[in-house]
């Protein structure tokens, strides 16, 4: 194998690193899932897929069946009048139902049967508030009549109950729609195998619920007061963010006079859930504020609280408004990554509620308004173009969804260089480089040096000493006194550096010098690349190679084992004599 | 040892590393279902898992005949209509008392059921399913409604875009919550509706059995581990593993799509003038190697 071929061979693999790393240093992404998840008609690519969002009946099954067993213990207490228990029942399965909805959007299922059962589980959960609410109202209205009945007062007795006739029609209402829900929910859940027993018991209980207060001659009970707590509201209707104001009186029976109560707490609760609170003052009045949030569209119930003693119920009713919700969207950085800020406005700032921000229909990420009503979200996108909208569900609140404008985005992921560090990079293509070069340089100076290593019989000049070759330091040989001449014979040289140099320094220059001579009969490049002895076992079925093998032998006792005596010259010299004629050629 | 010997040695050993790798991935392909494609959509992890020794390949209809009672031929993701000559040897080979297994979704897998006599159906449309372990409708669930070879022991499997199979007795089913996708959409539409549907199913024909599994890309590299504790590698190994010989028909499938030096590989592979030649070719080398040598 020549030189010149080793080193192509070398120059190959060195060649298709360079190459593989001047292809991808452009855009050092050596993996990319956009690149390997080609679409196949037969399958789809796992590895691709496990990178996405999970969801599955791991997820929807579970929700399915917790909505529906809520709905039964949920009408079971409002019709035991436990408004503080089916208050807490409610919210969660207002809870249950949003995530259900989020992940109907999620698994693309707007047009399905789960679809539907979502939309009726949201359509039941109004029911349901609207049934505690009208409940709750209608035990008010019970004990209004009663008090009116007691003081003989007929106009309210009578305006009482008209009041409570129209609610009993509107519960009548209420499960009309209600049965008309469940069955829907009941169907669904039978098909994906799930219990809806909890489902059937809720529509029994309704139905019972609504037989119970369409009979006549309902007993309700009387509470029987030795202190009163009085409450007015005002105003008594309002939209979200009006401040409404309730105030009233305590007092406490005290022989035939009431005596007023002073410094007394007072909670004001709407629909059993306290939200204010405060102290009577030396008159025992109070005054309570709150500013309407959080609460469904509808009518309410407000009573005030202090210890035992509850105010009779005043009904607050919340109209609907109308939002608008705005969204910009900023450029997209080098990593796709999108703010979107925007504001939602329902007449005033709508605080601290949650906003979705959707991207392509089907991504959503979620974040809330502040004080303000302003949101802001960072929304990371792939390559392409994307719309990104921003809504406001309203879920909970009394103002109407609305959803912003979509916004077009253009993201083009340039490339991921950022990410990665370059320093690294540049050390590794810099080793690689220093590897590459001074692999050539040393195959280049080593592949330069056997046409001086091979001194042709007829060239009067000899090769110099090569220590760099040698395994063993040595002393530099010394010239002698004068340069030796081109055509000095090799018996001269000998003499020579014996003289000037010692046994040593001439028996290698004679070494060499046959050296030379058999790599050249041999054909063996670099033959000082090889030691002594090597050159030695090199040396096969010539005739010269017994002779030669001798030379080595003696010419290592000299040269490495230190026998410069006479003896170790004499037999130094007579190997020489009796090596140099096998080679043939000139002795020079 | 010396410098010159170590230089010999690591420059030798860097060109065989180089030539492996080099073979390797001249040798390999990125072909759907090949058993020679090492990336995620192969099949040669499976094929890898065949054991040597109860394992034949069938390069040839005749080479069913020999077969008696308990061998099981493997017929994955057929790429054609069967020949005559083939459908006859199935039909002799269930005759013998065999068991044929096909993996086909959408593909010529149909036409084998109709020509040996199957009432087993490959309906097509794309099946769907919430019931799934990615967010992707078409990677879905499916479970055991009976406990026969090959599922035995196999309470479910996670499949790849599969189909659905129709007639005999289902051995593997969809949940409820699973739906034909007609419009491709990915998503459960107006008229789209639930149920639970056989993707694996078995019967009995004279003698033999037949099974068909709707989804060849069980067999695919990706498919073979899966998370969500599917029981995928549990099916492959029933199927590698069933018992009598393992036949894997090489005549019509897809996992024996080649190209490039693999195609000429597979040709030294699997012909005997072919091993000769390369064999030779071999010798040559080492002939030209030693005259080297000697030089």
């Amino acid at each position: 194998m020549t030189p010149r071929f080793r080193l192509l061979l070398l120059a190959i693999p060195i060649l298709g690193v360079i190459g593989a790393i001047a292809a991808i240093s452009a855009g050092p992404l050596i993996y990319s899932l956009n690149a390997e998840t080609f679409n196949s008609p037969f399958h789809e690519n796992p590895d691709a897929l496990k990178t996405q969002v999970l969801n599955s009946t791991d997820d929807v099954l579970p929700l399915m069946q917790d909505l529906m067993d809520y709905s039964g213990p949920l009408v079971l207490n409002i019709r035991l009048k436990d408004y503080e228990q089916a208050r807490r029942d409610l919210e969660i399965f207002t809870q249950n139902n949003n995530k259900f909805r989020s992940l109907v959007v999620r698994l693309d299922m707007n047009e399905s049967e789960i679809a539907e059962f979502s939309r009726s589980t949201a359509r039941q959960k109004e029911l349901l508030q609207d049934l505690a609410n009208s409940s709750a109202r209608l035990d008010a209205l019970q004990n209004l009549e009663i008090q009116y009945r007691e003081q003989g007062d007929r106009n309210g007795l009578v305006s009482v109950r008209l009041e409570g006739e129209e609610l009993k029609k509107k519960i009548h209402g209420i499960y009309d729609e209600y049965k008309e829900n469940s069955e829907k929910i009941t169907t669904t859940g039978e098909t994906a195998g799930l219990n809806t027993e909890s489902e059937k018991e809720s529509l029994q209980e309704f139905d019972a619920y609504v037989r119970e207060i369409e009979s006549p001659g309902t007993e309700v009970y009387t509470p029987t007061r030795t202190t009163q707590l009085t409450l007015a509201i005002r105003p008594e209707s309002g939209v979200y963010g009006d401040r409404i104001e309730g105030s009233g009186q305590l007092l406490t029976q005290s022989g035939l006079r009431a005596r007023s109560e002073t410094g007394k707490p007072v909670t004001l609760a709407i629909d059993t859930v306290p939200v204010t609170a405060s102290a009577t003052d030396p008159f025992g009045r109070y005054t309570l504020n709150f500013t309407i949030g959080r609460l469904t569209a509808g009518t309410h119930s407000l009573y005030a609280e202090s210890g035992v003693t509850r105010s009779f119920i005043e009904t607050l009713i919340i109209v609907p408004v109308n939002s608008t919700t705005n969204l910009s969207v900023s450029q997209p950085d080098a990593r796709g990554e999108v703010l979107c800020t925007g504001l939602v406005l329902a007449g005033r700032p709508v605080s601290q509620a949650p906003v979705e921000i959707v991207w392509d229909k089907t991504h959503v990420t979620r974040t809330m308004t502040d004080a303000d009503g302003l949101f802001s979200a960072t929304v990371r996108l792939p390559n392409g173009t994307h719309t990104i909208a921003a809504r406001f569900t309203g879920d909970g609140y009394p103002i109407r969804p609305s959803q912003s404008e979509p916004q077009v985005v253009e993201v083009i992921i340039r490339s991921i260089i950022p990410q990665i560090p370059i320093l690294p990079l540049v050390v590794a293509i810099g080793i690689l480089s220093l590897f590459a070069g001074g692999s050539w340089y040393y195959l280049r100076r080593k592949a330069g040096r056997p046409a001086a290593d091979i001194p042709a019989p007829e060239s009067p000049a000899l090769p110099g000493p090569d220590i760099r070759d040698e395994p063993v330091p040595e002393e530099e040989i010394p010239a002698g006194p004068g340069e030796p001449a081109p055509m000095e014979p090799l018996a001269a040289r000998y003499a020579r550096i014996l003289n000037s140099g010692g046994l040593g320094a001439a028996a290698r220059e004679v070494y060499l010098h046959v050296a030379g001579r058999v790599a050249r009969r041999l054909h063996i490049p670099r033959h000082t690349a090889l030691t002594p002895r090597e050159l030695s076992r090199s040396c096969r079925k010539e005739p010269f190679c017994p002779q030669f093998a001798t030379f080595v032998a003696v010419y290592e006792r000299v040269r490495y084992g230190g026998y410069h005596a006479a003896p170790a010259r004499d037999e130094f010299e007579n190997e020489m004599k009796n090596t140099l004629p096998h080679l043939g050629g000139d002795d020079h | 040892m010396t410098t010159i010997k170590a230089r010999f040695w690591i420059t030798a050993l860097v060109l065989l590393a180089a030539g492996l790798v080099l073979c390797a991935h001249l040798t390999s392909n990125t072909l759907e279902f090949s058993q020679y494609n090492t990336n995620w959509n192969g099949t040669s992890s499976f094929f890898a898992s065949l054991d040597r020794d109860t394992t034949v390949m069938i390069h040839e209809a005749r080479e069913l005949a020999p077969f008696t009672n308990d061998a099981t031929l493997l017929i994955i993701a057929p790429s054609r209509a069967p020949t005559d000559d083939e459908i006859l040897a199935y039909q002799t080979f269930l005759d013998n008392g065999n068991t044929i297994i096909i993996a086909d979704d959408f593909g010529q897998g149909a036409s084998i059921l109709k020509k040996t006599g199957s009432a087993i159906t490959l309906p097509g449309g794309q099946l769907a399913s919430i019931d799934r372990q990615y967010a992707n409708p078409y990677t879905i669930a499916v479970y055991q409604v009976r406990n026969e070879s090959p599922v035995g022991s196999c309470p479910s499997l996670l499949l790849n875009r599969p189909s659905r199979v129709e007639g005999g007795e289902p051995l593997m089913m969809t949940s409820v919550l699973s739906w034909i996708d007609n419009d491709g959409n990915r998503r459960l539409n107006a008229g789209e509706t639930m149920g639970q549907f056989a993707v694996i199913a078995s019967e009995r024909i004279s003698r033999g059995r037949i099974v068909v599994i709707a989804d060849p890309s069980l067999f695919i590299n990706a498919m073979q581990v899966t998370e969500g504790g599917y029981a995928n590698d549990c099916l492959m190994q029933n199927l590698a593993r069933p018992g009598g010989p393992l036949l894997v028909d090489q005549m019509n499938t897809r996992t024996t799509d080649t190209e490039g030096l693999s195609r000429i590989l597979h040709v030294i592979r699997t012909q005997f003038i072919g091993e000769v030649l390369f064999f030779l070719l071999l010798v040559l080398v080492a002939l030209f190697a030693w005259r080297e040598k000697k030089l």
